[in-house]
């Protein structure tokens, strides 16, 4: 569970949705992968763009508030990585989608923890990470060419 | 009524608004269950034991019941899973026999997915074409574009009784009508119609009337497709296993009589036997005044709605209604609505409704759907508002 009451990081989840970070289709991204929620139509479209080796997260789509606010955050946390960061990274969701969040970790760690409070709407959160992992294999197989 | 219903009586802080998806189960079909289960459990149509004999008595006994209640004939009604197992009979068997390269198949644009998706296949297999009825602006069924769009070449026309996102009844003797004009078979999904009308085949003169036991106060896994005894004769089996046999050699099989002809493998016994215990649940309701009941919650609901400027609904409320709300709203997804009902320990149903198509026309991904049953109450309705307030505070 995040540090605070429960009315800030309701507000700071919510100010994510209405407020997305990085939405947009960025202008020559080099991967794209869509995701799908069959159960509301809901869709998710994540875009890697690549400068200097390095890979930055941009997302467009519609969906509810964790749909969205799952979507801006993992951009928040993917800015100018590399691809073992991009890796870490959904292995850290994994993590804190399973067991929540440690006390020291970022805040934007804590609030997708604070996802875990909706454990039925799970696809919601997970379809940009789902995004996300097949972006991260085509990279990974092409880092090996 | 909630007293009939142990869920809802054991949980009187339950607003449970989604019938539409599956109507919760009073004492009487409960108990029958378990009295099954607990005293008369065997194997049907194969033991030479009393037992055996017991259950097969009570099974063939739900099968005459749900018989009587449609008015068919005992031969004519086959258990299935569901609805979506009926149609997807009806579309594989019926599909074998009658569709050629060209024909066409007749539906609309507002069926559930189980009345698309099969028919779709049985196309792709025969070469054939799906084609759908549109809707008119006020969301009811285009009898005109229905006139010219049946021909010659349709050999099929399916569609629901009542349809489950927009709670509207449609005209189905008028359509059945037009099918028969031109020879085709017709199939009515009657998930929700069972649930809420006396249904009568013969009147209806339908081909084929499918229904699930759990929108209908029966258990899950259990529905039936109805079929008139000369198709059913003439379609070749849907699935192959024990019963559905009258003979088996290494060379070949041939087929049992209707109704096993169509029930390979044991069936849900206990199921349909709460089937049985179900129609006896529905006959002892005044189903119009029932729906008299559901329909006038959800006028109390839409004229509530008019406060909400961004509620945008699509059904005006008619005899041919059922008093299922359906609704998009300008700033709170479908989902984030359930969830904070959900806070508030009341169902609904949001998303596609398994009709995207539907979705499509409407101009919506998805919607909220509030669907009233006999056991809701007019506070049921206020509390779902007060929800509906609370949720416009926290996403203004």
């Amino acid at each position: 569970m995040p540090a605070g009451p429960q009315a800030d990081w309701k507000e700071l989840i919510l100010d994510h949705y209405k407020n997305p970070r990085f939405f947009g289709e960025p202008t020559g991204w080099r991967w794209d992968a869509e995701e799908h929620n069959r159960t509301c139509g809901d869709h998710v479209h994540v875009y890697l763009s690549q400068a200097d080796g390095l890979a930055s997260l941009m997302f467009t789509g519609a969906g509810c508030s964790l749909c969205i606010a799952s979507s801006s955050l993992m951009c928040s946390l993917l800015q100018n990585v590399d691809l073992e960061t991009s890796r870490s990274t959904l292995g850290q969701f994994q993590r804190v989608w399973d067991q929540g969040a440690p006390n020291e970790a970022a805040e934007t760690w804590q609030l997708i923890a604070a996802l875990r409070q909706y454990p039925v709407r799970s696809r919601c959160v997970r379809l940009p990470w789902q995004a996300l992992q097949k972006i991260t294999e085509v990279w990974a197989g092409e880092s090996l060419v | 009524m909630k007293e009939l219903f142990p869920l809802l009586a054991g949980d009187p802080e339950l607003v449970y608004l989604d019938t539409a998806a599956t109507s919760q189960k009073p004492k009487s079909v409960i108990e029958r269950l378990e009295r099954y289960y607990r005293t008369e459990n065997a194997n049907v149509h194969r033991g030479v034991y009393e037992l055996s004999e017991h259950a097969t008595r009570a099974f063939e006994e739900a099968r005459r019941s749900v018989a009587r209640w449609i008015n068919a004939s005992d031969k004519e009604v086959i258990f299935t899973r569901g609805t979506t197992e009926a149609i997807n009979l009806v579309a594989s068997s019926a599909g074998h026999l009658r569709l050629s390269p060209g024909d066409e198949i007749l539906l609309t644009v507002a069926e559930h997915h189980s009345n698309i998706v099969p028919w779709q296949i049985a196309a792709q297999r025969a070469g054939a074409k799906v084609r759908y009825i549109p809707m008119t602006g006020a969301m009811r069924i285009d009898l005109d574009a229905a006139r010219a769009m049946i021909n010659p070449r349709t050999k099929f026309v399916a569609l629901a009784h009542i349809s489950n996102a927009l709670g509207v009844i449609h005209p189905i003797r008028e359509v059945i009508a037009l099918a028969k004009k031109v020879g085709a078979w017709t199939l009515i999904d009657g998930a929700q119609g069972a649930a809420h009308l006396a249904i009568d085949v013969r009147e209806l003169d339908c081909d084929f009337y499918a229904f699930s036991g759990h929108k209908a106060y029966g258990p899950t896994g259990i529905g039936v497709l109805y079929g008139k005894a000369e198709h059913l004769n003439a379609m070749p089996p849907y699935q192959g296993g024990g019963d559905m046999i009258e003979r088996v050699t290494l060379e070949g099989s041939t087929w049992n009589e209707l109704p096993s002809k169509f029930e390979a493998g044991t069936p849900h016994i206990a199921g349909a036997i709460g089937l049985g215990a179900a129609i006896e649940f529905m006959a002892s309701l005044d189903l119009p005044a029932t729906l008299a009941h559901d329909r006038a919650l959800g006028v109390q609901l839409l004229e509530a709605l008019t406060d909400f400027p961004n509620v945008k609904t699509f059904v005006k409320p008619g005899d041919d209604w059922i008093g299922i709300v359906t609704f998009a709203h300008a700033s709170i997804h479908p989902h984030d609505l359930a969830a904070i009902c959900d806070a508030s320990k009341i169902c609904i149903r949001a998303g596609h409704h398994c009709a995207q198509p539907l979705m499509e026309v409407l101009g919506v991904s998805a919607t909220a759907r509030v669907a009233p049953a006999l056991y809701n109450s007019r506070s049921d309705i206020e509390a779902f508002l007060k929800a509906l307030r609370k949720a416009e505070q926290l996403f203004a």
